[in-house]
C-alpha cells in the first residue's frame, strides 16, 4: 500500500476514523480522548501537506472510489466512455483549501483541549469537531456536485450541533437552532441546483457537466445558478444572507469560532469560485453581468460589515462583523476576476482573493483563539469590562494587536499585502469600488482600535487581578498564527508564489481540469 | 528579490517599509528624548496632576475608564438617522427575517441570472 | 374504569401485543438489512425498521418503562461502531491493491445471498449505524417529554398549593 498513491482520500477519511473512534477511546478518560484528536487532526495536516506537494510535483491529482486503479475515472460502455463512480479531483486550489482548514483544524484541535477542560460530554465535542473538519475537507476536494452536497451537509451539521454544543446557555441553543433553519434553507437550495444539472445532463461529475455545459449550453442551467449562487452565499456569510453568522460565531466554543469563521465560511468561497470558473466556466456565461452582481454584493457586504462592526460591544460578536467584512474583500476579488478575467485586474483580483482567504483563514482563526482566551481567563466577552489586558496578559496581547492590525490591513502585516492587490485591481475596474474597499478597511481599523484601546491599553479594572497568560496549549496555537501573519507580510512573495499561483492558474485553466477526467 | 511582490500595475516592497518605519521610530524616540530634556519636568505631587475640568477644580474618580462606545461617536452620530438606526433595527435577530432575505436574494439573483446570465 | 397505576403506559392489549411483535420486528428488520444487495431496501431501510421495534416499545410502555431496558449509552457506542465497520471494509479496497470501497471480495452469483463482496457487509455496518442512530435519537426525544412532562407536572402541584 504506497501512501502517496491514496494521499487524496487519506485527507478525507483520517478524520472521519478519528470521530468514530473518538467515543471509544474517551472511555480510557478525557486525557486519551484529547491525544487522540491531536493524533488525527495532525495526520491530517501532514497527509494535507502531501497532498499539496503531489499536486504541485505533479498537476492535477483524480482519486476515483471503487475503480481498480485510483487514476481511472470513467468506464467504457460499449465505446461511449464517461465517468461514473464519485471521484475526488484535487487541483491546486483545492490542495490550497485543504491545507488551510486542516492548519487551522489541528491549532484548534490543540487549543481545545484545555479550553473545554470545564465542559462536559467532551467525547462528543470532538467527534463532532473532527466530522467537520471531513466535511470542509470533503467539499474542497471532491469532483463531482452531489458529493459536494453531502459533504456540505456533514459539515453544516456538524457546524449546527457544534454551535448549540454549550446548551446550558440560552444563546448557543437560540443561534444554534437559528443556523440550523437557514443553513437547511441554503442546502436545500444547493440540493435543487444539483438535481436541476442532473436532470438537464444526467451527470453528477463536475468535469462532465462543464464539457457538456460548453457543448451544449441549456437555459435551464441558469436557474440552477441562481439556486447555486443563494446557497454558498448564505454559506459564504455574505450581506445580505449574513445574519446566522452574526449569532452563530459568537455563541459556538471558541475553538469552533475560529474554525467557523476562518474556514467554514471560505468553503463557500471556495465553491462559488469553482461553480464559476469551472463548473459553467466564464466562456458561456455573461461575465459582465454575474460579475458586476457579485462586486455590488460585496460592497454592501463590506460596508455593512464594517460599519455595523464599529458599535459591538461584545468581543466575539465584532470578529463575526468583521467576518463579514472581510468576506466582502474575497468576493470582490471573484467578481473583478469575473468581469476582468484573464486581464492584469483579473488576475491580480484572483490573487488577492485567495490570498486575502489565506490570510483571512489565519486571521481570523488566530482572533477567535484569543478571543476564547479572554473568554476563559475573565469570564467576559464585554469590552467594556476590559481593560489593562496588556500588562496582565502581554504575549496573547501582543498577538492580538498584531492579528488587528493585520486584519485591518496596516503594514507590515499580511492583510496590507492582500488588501493592497485587491485595491490595485479593482481600481482597474472602477477606482470607486477602490475608495469602498479602502474607507471599509478604515472602518476596520476603528473597530480593532476600539477593542486594543478599551481592553488592551488603559487601567485594569479592580475585578481582574489574577489574570495572566493561558497555558502553553493555548498560547503555542495563538503564537505560531502571530508568527505566520508577520511572516507572510513581511515575505508576501513566499506564500503568492509557492500557493497562491498555481491556485490561480488551476483557477483559469479549466480546460486541463476537464482533461485530467474524461478521455 | 525575494521580498517584493507584483500587485498587477504596481510593486509593493515590505523592507524598505520596515527600514523607514525602524528609521523613523528612532528618530521620533531621539526627539521625545531630547524634548524630555529640555522641558520642565513634570511634578506628580503638586498640583498639576489634580484634574481640571472647566474652569474649576472638580473631584473626579482617578479610576476613570472610558468606555468603547464613547469612540467613534461622531461616526456613529453622524450616520444615526442615514444608516445605524435601520440597519440595527433589521439586525433584530427575528428567524423570519433571516429567511426573507434568502426569498428576496433568490428572486433578483433568479430574474438576472436566468434571463441575462446566458452569454 | 379505574386509571393505571403507570399514566405513561399504554393499555394492555397494546403493551402485550407490542411485547409479542418485538423479536418480530427485529427480526424483519434484519431481514432487510440482510437482503438489501437482492432486494429492495437495504441497510437504511433495514436499520429504520430495526429501530421501530424500540420506537414501539417507548410508545408502549413510556420512557419510565424502557429506560431501564435499552440504555441509550450502549446503543451510541453501537452507532460508532457501524460508523468504524463502513470505514474499515472501505479500506479493505485499498489493502487489496485497488482504491477505497473498491469491491475485492468474493463476488459469488447475482441474486444468492452470499455475493456481491463487500456490498453486504456494508449494509450490516450501515444497519447497524442506522438502527443504533435512530433509536437513540427517538430516546433522547422522550427523555426531553419526560421532564417537560415532569416539568409540567411540578408546576400543576405548585399552582394548586
Amino acid at each position: 500500500m504506497n501512501i502517496m498513491e491514496h494521499i487524496a482520500i487519506l485527507v478525507v477519511i483520517t478524520p472521519l476514523f478519528g470521530a468514530f473512534s473518538t467515543p471509544f477511546v474517551s472511555l480510557a478518560g478525557k486525557k486519551a480522548a484529547d491525544i487522540w484528536v491531536g493524533i488525527f487532526s495532525g495526520l491530517t495536516f501532514v497527509f494535507s501537506i502531501l497532498l499539496g506537494l503531489k499536486v504541485l510535483r505533479s498537476g492535477i491529482v483524480i482519486y476515483t472510489l471503487g475503480a481498480p486503479e485510483p487514476a481511472i475515472a470513467t468506464v467504457d460502455y460499449n465505446g461511449l466512455i464517461f465517468p461514473v463512480r464519485i471521484l475526488l479531483e484535487v487541483d491546486a486550489l483545492s490542495a490550497l483549501l485543504a491545507l488551510v482548514i486542516s492548519l487551522i483544524g489541528f491549532f484548534a484541535a490543540i487549543y481545545s483541549w484545555r479550553y473545554m477542560e470545564h465542559d462536559t460530554g467532551v467525547e462528543k465535542f470532538y467527534t463532532l469537531f473532527l466530522l467537520l473538519l471531513t466535511g470542509m475537507l470533503g467539499i474542497v476536494l471532491t469532483g463531482d456536485i452531489f458529493n459536494m452536497y453531502v459533504f456540505l451537509e456533514i459539515m453544516s451539521i456538524s457546524a449546527y450541533a457544534l454551535v448549540a454544543f454549550r446548551k446550558e446557555t440560552f444563546e448557543a441553543v437560540e443561534a444554534g437552532i437559528k443556523y440550523l433553519v437557514v443553513g437547511s434553507a441554503a442546502s436545500t437550495l444547493i440540493l435543487l441546483a444539483v438535481a436541476i444539472l442532473y436532470g438537464v445532463y444526467g451527470s453528477l461529475t463536475i468535469a462532465q457537466i462543464a464539457h457538456l455545459i460548453e457543448v451544449s449550453p441549456s437555459p435551464l442551467i441558469w436557474g440552477a445558478l441562481a439556486l447555486y449562487l443563494t446557497g454558498f452565499i448564505l454559506k459564504a456569510g455574505i450581506v445580505p444572507l449574513h445574519m446566522w453568522l452574526i449569532d452563530a460565531h459568537p455563541a459556538a466554543p471558541s475553538s469552533i469560532s475560529a474554525l467557523l469563521s476562518g474556514v467554514v465560511i471560505k468553503t463557500g468561497a471556495y465553491a462559488i469560485i469553482r461553480i464559476f470558473f469551472t463548473l459553467y466556466g466564464v466562456e458561456v456565461m455573461n461575465r459582465a453581468l454575474i460579475g458586476w452582481i457579485i462586486v455590488v454584493i460585496a460592497v454592501i457586504t463590506m460596508f455593512v460589515g464594517g460599519s455595523l462592526g464599529l458599535i459591538q460591544q461584545d468581543l466575539k460578536r465584532l470578529l463575526a462583523y468583521s467576518s463579514v467584512a472581510q468576506m466582502g474583500y474575497i468576493a470582490l476579488g471573484i467578481g473583478v476576476a469575473l468581469i476582468a478575467f484573464n486581464t492584469t485586474a483579473g488576475d491580480a483580483g484572483l490573487v488577492g482573493a485567495l490570498f486575502h482567504l489565506l490570510n483571512h483563514a489565519i486571521m481570523k482563526g488566530m482572533l477567535f483563539l484569543i478571543a476564547g482566551v479572554i473568554l476563559h481567563q475573565l469570564g467576559t466577552r464585554n469590552i467594556n469590562e476590559m481593560g489593562g489586558l496588556i500588562k496582565k496578559m502581554p504575549i496573547t496581547s501582543a498577538c492580538f494587536i498584531i492579528g488587528g492590525l493585520a486584519i485591518a490591513g496596516v503594514p507590515p502585516f499580511n492583510g496590507f499585502v492582500s488588501k493592497l492587490i485587491l485595491y490595485e485591481a479593482s481600481a482597474m475596474i472602477s477606482p470607486a469600488l477602490a475608495v469602498i474597499a479602502i474607507i471599509s478597511s478604515a472602518l476596520t481599523l476603528g473597530m480593532y482600535l476600539r477593542v486594543i484601546q478599551t481592553a488592551f491599553l488603559g487601567r485594569a479594572p479592580e475585578t481582574l487581578k489574577d489574570i495572566r497568560d493561558p497555558p502553553a496549549s493555548m498560547l503555542i496555537p495563538i503564537v505560531i498564527l502571530a508568527i505566520l501573519i508577520v511572516i507572510f507580510g513581511i515575505l508576501p512573495s513566499l506564500p503568492v508564489d509557492s500557493i497562491i499561483t498555481p491556485a490561480v492558474e488551476a483557477v483559469k485553466n479549466q480546460a486541463s481540469y476537464l482533461s485530467a477526467v474524461l478521455p | 528579490m525575494v521580498f517584493g511582490i507584483e500587485t498587477g500595475f504596481g510593486y509593493w516592497d515590505p523592507l524598505i517599509w520596515v527600514v523607514l518605519f525602524v528609521l523613523m521610530f528612532i528618530g521620533g524616540y531621539l526627539i521625545a528624548k531630547y524634548a524630555a530634556q529640555r522641558a520642565t519636568p513634570f511634578r506628580a505631587d503638586e498640583l498639576e496632576s489634580e484634574i481640571f475640568l472647566s474652569g474649576w477644580g472638580e473631584t473626579v474618580e482617578k479610576d476613570l475608564r472610558f468606555p468603547s462606545k464613547h469612540l467613534y461617536w461622531g461616526f456613529r452620530k453622524a450616520l444615526e438617522s442615514a444608516w445605524y438606526r435601520s440597519a440595527v433595527e433589521e439586525h433584530s435577530g427575528i428567524l423570519t427575517t433571516y429567511i426573507f432575505w434568502i426569498v428576496i436574494l433568490l428572486l433578483i439573483l433568479m430574474l438576472l441570472i436566468a434571463f441575462g446570465g446566458a452569454m | 374504569m379505574k386509571m393505571s397505576e403507570k399514566p405513561y403506559e399504554l393499555s394492555v392489549i397494546v403493551r402485550t401485543v407490542a411485547r409479542l411483535l418485538f423479536g418480530l420486528i427485529l427480526i424483519f428488520g434484519f431481514y432487510v438489512i440482510v437482503h438489501g444487495h437482492i432486494t429492495p431496501g437495504g441497510g437504511f431501510q433495514g436499520g429504520v425498521v430495526t429501530a421501530l421495534a424500540v420506537i414501539m416499545l417507548l410508545a408502549a410502555y413510556g420512557y419510565e418503562g424502557v429506560v431501564t431496558e435499552v440504555r441509550e449509552k450502549i446503543l451510541e457506542r453501537f452507532e460508532s461502531l457501524g460508523a468504524i465497520m463502513f470505514w474499515t471494509l472501505g479500506l479493505v479496497g485499498v489493502i487489496a491493491t485497488a482504491t477505497y470501497f473498491a469491491d475485492v471480495l468474493y463476488k459469488g452469483t447475482p441474486g444468492e445471498l452470499i455475493s456481491a463482496g463487500t456490498i453486504p457487509l456494508m449494509n450490516i455496518a450501515v444497519g447497524m449505524k442506522v438502527a443504533s442512530g435512530v433509536a437513540v435519537l427517538v430516546i433522547i426525544m422522550s427523555i426531553g417529554m419526560y421532564y417537560s412532562r415532569k416539568y409540567q407536572k411540578a408546576e400543576k402541584e405548585g399552582a394548586e398549593e
